[in-house]
C-alpha cells in the first residue's frame, strides 16, 4: 500500500508499522531531506539515491541512522557493523566489532622492576 | 507436520505448569504444532546448564572450537531446504527468503568460527612493567530473537556469543520457535558440547524476563520492539547487566532528482514490502525531491504492481501473509482511511 499523506505528523509517517505500507513524501532540497529524515526517534537504516558522489557522502554522514546505503537499499552484512542510532537500539551486531559486546576488556599490569 | 518438540536442548523440562503453545501456519491459519512452554523454573534449569558448560567450552582449544563451529555451519547449510520450509510454514516468509536466511545463518556461523582465533587483546606502553589487555568472556548470555526473521537472527546472536567464549540461552519468539529448536539440535549434532547452545521455548514473561533478572545471565541481547527493549534495558540496570538492543525503525529512502530514477523505483518495493514489511530496516518513508516526485511515483507504482502477494511456498510470490491475525489488525489500523495512491490485490481465501 502506497500512501502520499500531506500531514508529516500523521501516525503513518511517524510510527513503525511493520507491514506493507509506505509513505512517499516530497522534499525541496538537501537540507529539507535531512530535516525530514531525522525528524523521528528512530535511526536504524536508510538509503540515498543520487549520481552526485559528494552529495551522497554529505547526506550519508548527516543521516541519524546506523546503517546507510548509497544507490542501494541493503542494510546488513555479517562482516560489517549493524545497529541503530537513537531509539533504534544500543550496541552493534556483526563484524569483528560485535565481539567487544560479548566480552569484558580486562587490563593486567605486570611489574618488571626488581 | 505433527508435533515438533524435538530434543529439548534446554534440559528436561516438564510441561505441566504452563499451557503448551500452539503454533499456526499464517498462510493456511491451521495449527501446525504444539510445544511445551517453559516456566521460570525451567528457564533456570537451562541457565544452570549453560553456566556448567562454560568451563567445558572454554577448555577446548581455539582451533577445535573453531572446527566445531565450522561443522555446525556446514550442518545448517546441509539442512537449508528443511529449515527454510519450516520457517515458511511457521512464519509466512517466502520460501526464497527462508532458504536464503538458512544459508545466511550458516555463513554467519562460519564467519564467527573464523573469529575465534583472531580476537585478542593488546599490549600498551607502561613504565617499569608490561601491560596487557584480554577480552574475557562474560559467561552466560541471554539471547532473545524476534519472529520476523527467527532463524537468521538467532544465528546472528549465537555466532558471536559462543565465538567469544560464552555459553548461550536462546529464547526464540514464542510464535516462531521451530527453526530455533532445530538450530539447538544441529549444534549438538555438530559436536558442540551440551549446554553451550540452549534453546528455551517460552513466553517473554517466564523466560525472557528471567534472563534480565537471573544473576548468572551476564548479558541480554534483544531484537524486537522499542517498547519491550526499553523495559529490558531498565530491568538490566538493576544488576548493571550488559545489554545489546536492536529495535524498531522508520528508515528513510532519500531519492534526489539526479538519481537513476528507474533503478531507485525498481528497488523501492523490495526495500519496504519484502517479508511483508515485517523488517526493522524497511524503507517505510520514501523522500523524493519535489521536481522528480511525480515521475518517481509513476515508476514506483509500476514496480509495486509486479510485487505479487501469494502463497509463500510458491517461488512466484514476492510476499506472503502477515504473521498473525492480530498483527494484520494492527497494520490495518494504520492503513484504514488512509489517502492511498496504490493498494495491491490481496488473494481470496485463508491467510493473515
Amino acid at each position: 500500500m502506497i500512501a502520499a499523506p500531506t500531514d508529516p505528523n500523521a501516525r503513518v509517517c511517524r510510527e513503525e508499522i511493520f507491514g506493507p505500507v509506505v509513505v512517499v513524501i516530497p522534499f525541496d532540497d538537501e537540507a529539507d531531506a535531512i530535516r525530514i529524515c531525522n525528524d523521528t526517534e528512530f535511526g536504524l537504516s536508510g538509503s540515498v539515491w543520487t549520481r552526485d558522489g559528494s552529495k551522497a557522502l554529505r547526506v550519508s554522514r548527516a543521516m541519524e541512522a546506523g546503517t546507510i546505503s548509497v544507490n542501494s537499499n541493503s542494510s546488513v552484512r555479517y562482516w560489517t557493523p549493524f545497529g541503530g542510532f537513537k531509539q533504534s537500539g544500543l550496541g552493534r551486531e556483526h563484524s569483528m566489532k560485535v565481539l567487544d559486546h560479548y566480552t569484558e576488556l580486562k587490563n593486567v599490569f605486570i611489574a618488571t622492576n626488581d | 507436520m505433527g508435533c515438533h518438540s524435538g530434543r529439548n536442548t534446554g534440559g528436561q523440562l516438564p510441561s505441566d505448569a504452563v499451557p503448551n503453545v500452539t503454533l499456526y501456519n499464517p498462510t493456511t491459519e491451521a495449527a501446525i504444532a504444539e510445544l511445551p512452554s517453559a516456566t521460570t523454573a525451567e528457564a533456570d534449569v537451562a541457565i544452570a546448564k549453560a553456566k556448567a558448560a562454560g568451563p567445558v567450552w572454554r577448555a577446548i582449544s581455539p582451533a577445535d572450537r573453531s572446527r566445531l563451529m565450522r561443522r555446525y555451519a556446514d550442518l545448517i547449510a546441509a539442512h537449508a531446504q528443511e529449515l527454510g520450509e519450516l520457517e515458511t510454514r511457521n512464519m509466512g516468509m517466502t520460501i526464497g527468503n527462508s532458504v536464503w536466511c538458512a544459508n545466511n545463518a550458516s555463513d554467519v556461523i562460519h564467519y564467527f568460527a573464523g573469529a575465534i582465533e583472531k580476537h585478542g587483546g593488546s599490549t600498551l606502553p607502561v613504565a617499569n612493567g608490561v601491560n596487557l589487555t584480554f577480552p574475557e568472556p562474560l559467561g552466560v548470555v541471554g539471547l532473545i530473537a524476534p519472529w520476523n526473521f527467527p532463524m537468521m537472527m538467532a544465528a546472528w546472536k549465537i555466532g558471536p556469543a559462543i565465538a567469544a567464549g560464552n555459553t548461550a540461552v536462546l529464547k526464540p519468539a514464542e510464535l516462531t520457535p521451530l527453526t530455533s529448536v532445530r538450530l539447538g539440535e544441529l549444534a549438538l549434532d555438530a559436536g558442540i558440547p551440551e549446554g553451550v547452545v540452549n534453546v528455551v521455548v517460552g513466553s517473554g514473561q517466564n523466560v525472557g524476563w528471567r534472563f534480565v533478572t537471573h544473576p548468572d545471565v551476564r548479558k541480554v541481547s534483544f531484537t524486537g520492539s522499542t517498547e519491550v527493549g526499553k523495559r529490558i534495558m531498565a530491568g538490566c540496570a538493576e544488576q548493571v547487566k550488559r545489554v545489546t538492543l536492536e529495535l524498531g525503525g522508520k528508515s528513510a529512502n532519500i531519492i534526489f532528482a539526479d538519481a537513476d530514477l528507474e533503478k531507485a523505483a525498481a528497488a523501492a518495493p523490495g526495500a519496504v514490502f519484502d517479508n511483508s514489511g515485517q523488517d526493522c530496516c524497511a524503507r517505510s518513508r520514501i523522500l523524493v525531491e519535489r521536481k522528480a516526485y511525480d515521475r518517481f511515483l509513476e515508476l514506483f507504482i509500476e514496480a509495486a504492481e509486479a510485487f505479487t502477494i501469494g502463497d509463500p511456498m510458491s517461488p512466484s510470490s514476492s510476499m506472503g501473509p502477515l504473521v498473525t491475525a492480530q498483527h494484520l489488525a494492527t497494520v490495518r489500523g494504520f492503513s484504514d482511511g488512509l489517502d492511498t495512491v496504490y493498494t495491491s490485490d490481496v488473494p481470496d481465501g485463508p491467510g493473515f
